[in-house]
C-alpha cells in the first residue's frame, strides 16, 4: 500500500555544522490491512520519516510510493490518509465542533453527514460534552482525542499516527488501543509510531524498528519473538495446594511430561517461554 | 477553490476571536479621542484636521495589523504545528496559503470599514461635506495594507518573525519615500543614486501612489484615469508578489 524506498535525510542546522543523518537508506512496506507499530527511541527518526510520508519535509534521496488503490492524484491520496501528528496542535480559538467541521469540510463530507459523524465520534471518544467549548479550555488528552477524530472522520484507508498514545491517561490509552484494533478489524490499515514497546506488542501484528535512522527490523512480531525464543517450556503443576513450575527443554519435553503423568501429577499449564518484545528490542539495540 | 474559502472562513473566525479584534475596538476609541482633541486644537480648519487624523489612525492601524499578523501568519502555524493538521487534508499548499491570506485580509477589511466609517462619521458630524474620494482613499489604504501583509508573509517565509517585521517596515518606508526621493536634486545629479532609485521604483512597491489622503484633504479631486492606472499597477504588482510567495511556500521544508 505504501512503500518507502531507500529514504535518506540529513539535517544541517548551520552551514559550518557537520551534517546529521536522521534517516539512512530506510526501506520497508506497509501492506493493506496491517496494524504496524513503528518503534524507535526518541530521536531515532520516526517523526522525520512520517513528515516525509506526509510531504511536509523532503527527503535527500529515495521515494515514497503509494499504491494505486489510494488514488492517482495528490489530493486523492491525501483523502485516503488520516494523519495525527505527535501531540494534536489545534486552533485554540475554535470550538471542538468548529474544528471538526473545518477538517470535515476539507474532505468534502456533506454537512448533514458530517453532523452525524461528529456526534458519533465525539460520543465514542467521550468528548461530546465539551464539543461546543473553545479548544483552549481542553486538556491535553481531550485535544488528542479531538485530533484523533479529525484524522478518522472521513474513514480513511490508512491511518498514520505519530505517537498517538503519548500524553494520555491509562483509560485514554486503553480506549485508543481498543479503537485502533476495531478500526483495523474493519479493514483500515494503521501505521503508528511509538517508543513504548508494550503498546506496540499489545495491538500490532507487524513491527518496524529503527535506531539512529537505520532500519533494524521489519516483520511480524510473532516471527521476531519466536526467532528470539529459547527452546524452554515452563510446566506448571499442582503440588498440594501450591502451583509449582519446572522448566524443560524441547528435547526432554515428551519424556518429562509422560513421567509426570505416570506419577499422577496434576499438570495445570504448559507454556513455551517467550521473551517480551521489549526484551528483544533491548537485545537488538545492545 | 472551495477548500481555499473553507480555510479563509475558519482563519477569519480564529482571528476574530483572538485579541486582534480587541485592537480594532481600542483603535476605534483612540481614533475618536485623537480626532476630537486634534479638531479642538485646530484653529481655522477643524473639520479637515479631524478627517486627516481619522484617516491617519485608520492607516496606521491597518499597517500595524498587516505587518504583525502577516509576519506571524505562517510561522505561528509551523511553530504550533497546526498547519500539519490542515495540510494533511486534501488541500494544496497554494490553496491553504491563499485561504489564510484571504481570511486575514477580511480582518483588514473590517478594520478599514469600522475605522474609516468612524472617521467619516466624525467628519460629517463636525460639518464636513461628503466626497466619494474619501471612500477611494479608504479603499486604497486597504489595498496598501493587503500588499504589506503579503510582504510580511514573504519575509516570514525566508527569515524569522522579528526580521520579517523589520523588513516589512523598511519596505513600507521605502515604498512611501522612493517617489519623492527621485525628485531630489541630489538624486538627479548622482548617476549611481539615480539608477538605484530607478531600480527601486521597478522592484519595490510604490505606496506613495496608493496614498490618496493628500488629494482628499487639499485638492479634493482626482482623475478617474489616475485611479484606474494606480489600481492596474497594484493588481500587477500584487499578482507578481503572490506568485513569488506561493512558489517559496510550495517548496519550503516544513521540518
Amino acid at each position: 500500500m505504501i512503500e518507502f524506498k531507500n529514504i535518506s535525510k540529513s539535517f544541517q542546522y548551520n552551514f559550518w555544522d557537520k551534517k546529521f543523518k536522521a534517516l539512512d537508506n530506510v526501506s520497508f512496506n506497509i501492506n493493506e490491512g496491517e496494524l504496524v507499530g513503528f518503534l524507535g527511541a526518541n530521536g531515532a527518526g520516526k517523526t522525520t520519516l512520517i513528515k516525509i510520508l506526509m510531504e511536509f519535509s523532503r527527503q535527500d534521496s529515495g521515494d515514497v510510493i503509494f499504491s494505486r488503490t489510494m488514488g492517482n492524484t495528490p489530493e486523492k491520496i491525501k483523502s485516503s490518509i488520516g494523519y495525527l501528528p505527535e501531540k494534536a496542535y489545534l486552533y485554540q480559538h475554535l470550538t471542538g465542533k468548529e474544528f471538526l467541521e473545518y477538517t470535515g469540510a476539507l474532505y468534502g463530507i456533506p454537512k448533514n453527514e458530517l453532523k452525524e459523524l461528529i456526534a458519533k465520534w465525539t460520543d465514542r471518544m467521550a468528548i461530546g460534552y465539551a464539543i461546543d467549548r473553545r479548544i483552549h479550555g481542553y486538556s491535553k488528552g481531550m485535544q488528542q482525542r479531538l485530533g484523533f477524530i479529525s484524522s478518522l472522520i472521513h474513514r480513511p484507508k490508512v491511518l498514520i499516527l505519530d505517537e498517538p498514545l503519548s500524553g494520555l491517561d491509562p483509560l485514554g490509552r486503553r480506549d485508543f488501543k481498543n479503537i485502533l484494533k476495531e478500526l483495523n478489524n474493519e479493514g483500515i490499515t494503521i501505521f503508528f509510531s511509538s517508543h513504548i514497546v508494550p503498546d506496540v506488542e499489545e495491538i500490532c501484528n507487524k513491527v518496524i524498528f529503527i535506531e539512529k535512522g537505520k532500519l533494524i527490523y521489519e516483520g511480524s512480531i510473532d516471527e521476531l519473538v519466536i526467532k528470539n525464543s529459547n527452546d524452554l517450556y515452563s510446566v506448571k503443576y499442582l503440588s498440594g495446594e501450591k502451583i509449582e513450575t519446572i522448566q524443560v527443554n524441547e528435547a526432554d519435553k515428551r519424556e518429562v511430561l509422560t513421567e509426570m503423568l505416570k506419577n499422577g501429577l496434576n499438570i495445570v499449564e504448559i507454556e513455551k517461554e517467550k521473551p517480551r518484545l521489549e526484551e528483544i528490542i533491548y537485545k537488538i539495540k545492545s | 477553490m472551495k477548500n481555499t474559502l473553507i480555510v479563509s472562513k475558519f482563519t477569519f473566525i480564529e482571528v476574530y476571536r483572538s485579541k486582534v479584534m480587541m485592537s480594532i475596538v481600542f483603535m476605534a476609541l483612540a481614533l475618536v479621542l485623537i480626532t476630537y482633541i486634534a479638531s479642538e486644537f485646530a484653529y481655522g480648519a477643524p473639520v479637515k484636521v479631524a478627517l486627516d487624523f481619522g484617516l491617519g489612525v485608520m492607516t496606521l492601524s491597518n499597517f500595524g495589523m498587516a505587518i504583525f499578523i502577516g509576519s506571524t501568519l505562517l510561522t505561528k502555524e509551523v511553530e504550533q504545528r497546526t498547519l500539519y493538521m490542515i495540510l494533511s487534508k486534501p488541500i494544496s499548499r497554494t490553496n491553504f496559503l491563499c485561504g489564510k491570506v484571504i481570511g486575514l485580509s477580511s480582518v483588514l477589511a473590517i478594520n478599514t470599514i469600522v475605522l474609516s466609517g468612524l472617521a467619516i462619521g466624525i467628519y460629517l458630524f463636525l460639518g464636513g461635506k461628503f466626497q466619494s474620494l474619501i471612500l477611494w482613499a479608504s479603499f486604497f489604504t486597504f489595498l496598501e495594507a493587503f500588499l504589506l501583509l503579503l510582504f510580511a508573509v514573504l519575509f516570514s517565509l525566508i527569515t524569522n518573525t522579528a526580521m520579517a517585521v523589520i523588513y516589512s517596515i523598511i519596505i513600507l518606508i521605502i515604498g512611501h519615500s522612493l517617489n519623492e526621493t527621485s525628485k531630489l536634486i541630489f538624486a538627479k545629479m548622482n548617476v549611481y543614486f539615480n539608477n538605484a532609485v530607478k531600480v527601486g521604483n521597478i522592484l519595490l512597491p510604490n505606496f506613495y501612489k496608493l496614498n490618496l489622503k493628500d488629494f482628499v484633504l487639499y485638492q479634493q479631486t482626482v482623475s478617474t484615469d489616475y485611479l484606474y492606472n494606480v489600481f492596474i499597477y497594484y493588481i500587477l504588482y500584487f499578482t507578481a508578489l503572490s506568485i513569488i510567495v506561493v512558489q517559496i511556500f510550495k517548496n519550503k521544508n516544513l521540518d
